[in-house]
């Protein structure tokens, strides 16, 4: 398991992507511990930003964004979600669901 | 609604129209729509490039031009069947009533004090994929919220007496109409996945309370600044307060603390452009014709810079 590092995801969201702080605290305040090989995908992203093809349960990170508009700590708090063997059968069902269908907006 | 003249939004018109010329349709429909409706008529055009976004299959932008501007995918343009493009006009431009009705509700009486009331507070405090992109709210807060559900009621209802009735088309539009209506239920599915059955009054409740911590927020504002008038600009019909917000939160919290409550009570979400030179080169002009008149979360108010635009994307 793997905890982010709270400040250095804060100062990429706030100075680098512009997203205001306020929210950015109210996300990372209760960010949890995260799951390998999501882990991974964490470090590399802090690294350079880069997304790794990393996939859960056939849903892979980029396309959770994308379907989801989702930033990537989010993306990657859903699918750790998947992972964590505490999550309920019935929400981990839930939750694969919602993931599976694109946010349509109009 | 009263029949609209709109030979150019016929099925078999519409196929055989070339790609750039399709959108005169569409404003043509914006034109008589409108007039039938007491509202200006805006311009409908395609969605710019650098707002498009997967998902993304319209919206209307009441900062655009003089009275706003209705955009949609260029895909739907291009797609040789009308129907879907249609729906998503009749869509934005309902958007584009609400808020003709919300802030100019005296020239509306066909519209109920408590319904134009409810869109007014709708139209400033209006949840967009932008709110859903950090977890502030979650996609059923978007769904469910009164002026997304009478939007989805008002561009089905009018693509239905359109194509079903006016047009008595048969066999493109019942085809159409059933994987519009799987995606539908694909959508509220995902809402009540995320809420609950109640999807739409948690909804309210939320837009109630982000509301509320915007007037919150603006009144701290002015406690803190008795002398000078506080600067507010339209964003997406959220007032965002420039300046010195980081601290006007904070004393917002103080002086009401349910602001903060709500925040907290917030974090609940656990759960292509292929360009073309013919579409590229439509104007958000009106036509030459036409005269240029034309439990949930709760309170998670920021003064965020974040660009937004419009319903459907956040207004």
């Amino acid at each position: 398991m793997y905890q982010i590092d709270k400040p250095a995801a804060r100062k990429i969201m706030v100075e680098e992507q512009g997203y205001s702080p306020q929210k950015v605290d109210r996300l990372l305040a209760d960010y949890p511990p995260i799951h390998e090989p999501l882990a991974d995908a964490v470090k590399q992203w802090l690294e350079d930003r880069t997304i790794s093809s990393v996939k859960v349960e056939g849903l892979e990170i980029q396309q959770v964004m994308q379907d989801q508009h989702y930033h990537f700590l989010v993306a990657i708090k859903k699918l750790n979600l998947l992972l964590d063997e505490s999550t309920p059968t019935d929400e981990r069902k839930r939750l694969l669901e919602d993931l599976r269908t694109p946010a349509i907006f109009l | 609604m009263a029949p609209l003249n709109v030979y150019g939004m016929r099925a078999d018109v519409w196929a055989r129209t070339p790609v750039y010329m399709r959108l005169d349709a569409l404003n043509e429909m914006e034109r008589q729509l409108a007039s039938q409706e007491n509202r200006p008529a805006l311009p409908v055009a395609v969605i710019p490039p650098d707002k498009r976004e997967p998902g993304l299959q319209g919206y209307f932008d009441p900062k655009e031009g003089k009275n706003g501007g209705i955009f949609v995918d260029p895909q739907l343009i291009y797609n040789d069947e009308p129907y879907q493009a249609a729906e998503t006009y009749f869509h934005e431009a309902r958007h584009a009533y609400q808020h003709e009705v919300a802030i100019n509700s005296e020239e509306h009486p066909e519209v109920s004090r408590e319904q134009a009331d409810q869109w007014r507070t709708n139209d400033e405090a209006y949840i967009g994929s932008e709110d859903i992109e950090l977890e502030e709210y979650q996609y059923g807060h978007y769904y469910g919220q009164p002026m997304e559900v009478d939007a989805r009621q008002a561009g089905q209802d009018r693509t239905e007496e359109l194509y079903a009735g006016q047009f008595q088309d048969q066999a493109g539009y019942s085809q159409y109409r059933a994987k519009a209506d799987a995606t539908k239920d694909e959508c509220e599915r995902k809402a009540i996945n995320q809420l609950g059955r109640d999807y739409q009054a948690k909804a309210w409740q939320a837009v109630q309370a982000k509301h509320q911590a915007q007037q919150d927020m603006q009144q701290v504002r002015g406690v803190e600044n008795p002398v000078q008038e506080p600067v507010t600009s339209q964003e997406n019909g959220q007032q965002i307060l420039e300046g010195g917000l980081s601290t006007a939160e904070t004393t917002a919290e103080t002086i009401a603390p349910e602001y903060g409550a709500a925040k907290e009570a917030g974090q609940v979400a656990e759960t292509t452009s292929t360009e073309t030179s013919e579409l590229t080169g439509q104007s958000m002009e009106p036509p030459a014709s036409q005269p240029s008149e034309s439990e949930g979360p709760a309170a998670n108010v920021d003064e965020s810079e974040e660009e937004s635009y419009g319903y459907g994307y956040g207004y």
